[in-house]
């Protein structure tokens, strides 16, 4: 079951400051890194969301978002509505597709269930490179980001852009934990430990695995958004399965069930990514070996490891302070 | 209440069960006894759900049991398993509340009452699924059962592992419960536990049930004593 605790706000604000603080001081460059990480984290939120806490390891998180992303495009470019009836389509169709997955896999399990959602996130891929009327390989373009200028921002500014997805990030933060910490998290830990359990309860678990993952498209709907609003272009790779590969990557690298670790794998992803391709071009070796590292050390990742320490000290702290006591 | 006729069931192709029939009645505690490996509990599986029902009837209040373990309890029939299957991930409060989601506007077993019930529950509330000694893990989940409101208790080897007081209490608990009425399907292998609890008793034999009587019959027959549960 999910848990604030005070590390883990910390944590949070730290990153959080941290990023606006380095979107507001950097270059253009900065700015593009931190939308970069804001939208990979909310995806690896959404992803840990299902993974984490409902065991539902999915290899389609990148086809959920990217159907928002089309849907936005779609709405927007094809139908000429505005931005944020749009942004609200692009969302639920994200979540209607999650939920579907969700539906469609939901008395499958372990190896097959990765393999259903890869194969739901390729079959979603294909269709949108084969189509003409979606631009195919070409992708999309003519998006707009919104106009906030009745809040006097300008989100074509590459400062407010990265704020804004700053903040979304933070929303969406918050969104998980919130339904993480309702009765409807404690029912997704149940279905994670122990499924035949939960159904001798009584309990629909096809039901609430479809529930999890549509809430988990939910949540990356928002970050298809952000991406289609960020390069005002789209094209099928979002959908592409290794975009889906990247985003687990990024939640075993963090913490897996921790929804403060995915933020933490996604800035050192990235950060990663940017530095070591100063240096070569074979930066993906460098990330392979730091995912080896961290699964090695007990599969906990960065964030899990470090919050495990912790746990640890606290523990031996406690005996110790009883052991005193005794004497 | 419930109501076993020929049933055959397993595990895919090794059948298990050739045919197993027997009633609990309403109000009664069932004991199903036997060496291990004879299928007892198969036979709790394959009342509940988890195992397909591969010829033969189980009836429960009268209609037909669903293929469905979640229908099934929501029709009022709990399973305890041999491994209690706690959530380690929740805390006892959540593990309780979990299976509350279940029961209607004005459940019989609310929290308050199932530690009312299990005061060794109390003072751990807040700890984690893991934390908890076996008995109390044993004792949760008798609890999360009750939070779903059953009509029917199915019991696997409630004592196995306990230390002895554990084990007396849970005899009293389970006693206690009887009085109130409920209905209860246990298998055990501590046989003076199973009779001290039971009515009627089943005693099973390569999948099918080979002597039944009541308890205090079971008692003084020394045949089927040895015949069936001696070593």
């Amino acid at each position: 079951m999910f848990f604030q605790s005070h590390a883990r706000t910390a944590v949070l604000l730290f990153v959080l400051i941290g990023l606006v603080l380095y979107a507001a001081t950097g270059s253009y460059f900065a700015r593009e890194i931190v939308v970069e990480i804001a939208i990979l984290a909310i995806l690896a939120i959404s992803l840990d969301v299902a993974a984490g806490y409902g065991g539902m390891v999915s290899l389609c998180h990148g086809a959920i978002m990217g159907m928002s992303a089309y849907t936005y495009a779609i709405l927007s470019v094809k139908f000429g509505l505005p931005t944020l009836p749009s942004a609200v389509g692009g969302i639920a169709a994200a979540a209607v597709f999650g939920t579907a997955v969700g539906w469609i896999t939901g008395r499958t399990a372990g190896i097959f269930f990765i393999m259903a959602t890869l194969a739901f996130g390729q079959m979603a891929y294909t269709l949108i490179f084969k189509s003409r009327w979606l631009g195919g390989d070409d992708g999309m373009g003519g998006l707009d980001r919104f106009d906030l200028s009745w809040l006097g921002i300008n989100l074509g500014d590459s400062l407010s852009f990265a704020v804004y997805t700053v903040v979304c990030l933070g929303l969406v933060y918050l969104a998980a934990a919130w339904v993480l910490r309702s009765g409807f998290g404690r029912t997704l830990s149940g279905l994670h430990s122990n499924e035949d359990r939960l159904q001798a309860l009584g309990v629909n678990t096809v039901i609430h695995r479809a529930r999890a993952l549509g809430f988990s498209g939910l949540l990356a709907g928002v970050a298809g958004i952000l991406a289609a609003q960020h390069t005002l272009y789209i094209s099928p790779e979002l959908l592409f399965w290794t975009v889906s590969g990247e985003i687990l990557i990024v939640v075993i690298l963090g913490g897996l069930g921790t929804l403060v670790g995915p933020i933490v794998g996604a800035v050192l992803f990235v950060m990663l990514k940017h530095e070591v391709s100063e240096y070569t071009n074979h930066w993906h070796m460098v990330v392979g070996l730091v995912l080896i590292a961290a699964v090695l050390a007990g599969g906990r990742g960065i964030f899990g490891q470090i919050e495990y320490w912790a746990a640890d000290r606290r523990r031996a702290g406690k005996e110790q302070s009883a052991e005193a006591g005794d004497a | 209440m419930l109501e076993l006729k020929g049933v055959v069931s397993g595990y895919g192709e090794t059948r298990v069960l050739h045919g197993t029939d027997f009633v609990v009645a309403a109000g009664s505690v069932h004991a199903l006894l036997g060496r291990n490996g004879v299928g007892k509990s198969t036979t709790l599986k394959t009342i509940i759900g988890h195992l397909p029902l591969q010829d033969g009837s189980i009836a429960f209040q009268g209609s037909s049991i669903d293929r469905s373990p979640q229908v099934n309890a929501r029709r009022g029939i709990a399973y305890v398993p041999e491994t209690r299957d706690i959530f380690g991930s929740l805390s006892v409060q959540e593990n309780l509340e979990l299976a509350g989601r279940l029961a209607g506007v004005n459940p019989e077993w609310t929290i308050a009452r199932v530690i009312d019930f299990f005061p060794n529950l109390k003072d751990r509330l807040s700890n984690g699924g893991q934390e908890l000694s076996g008995g109390e893990q044993q004792m949760l989940a008798i609890g999360r059962a009750l939070m779903t409101d059953p009509k029917v208790l199915v019991l696997d080897e409630p004592t196995e592992g306990l230390a002895p007081i554990i084990i007396q209490q849970i005899f009293a608990k389970l006693k206690e419960l009887k009085s109130g009425g409920m209905t209860v399907l246990l298998v055990e292998q501590n046989l003076s536990f199973a009779l001290g609890l039971a009515d009627d008793v089943s005693l099973m034999s390569r999948g099918q049930i080979a002597w039944r009587g009541t308890a205090t019959d079971l008692r003084n027959d020394d045949v089927a004593h040895e015949k069936y549960l001696g070593v």
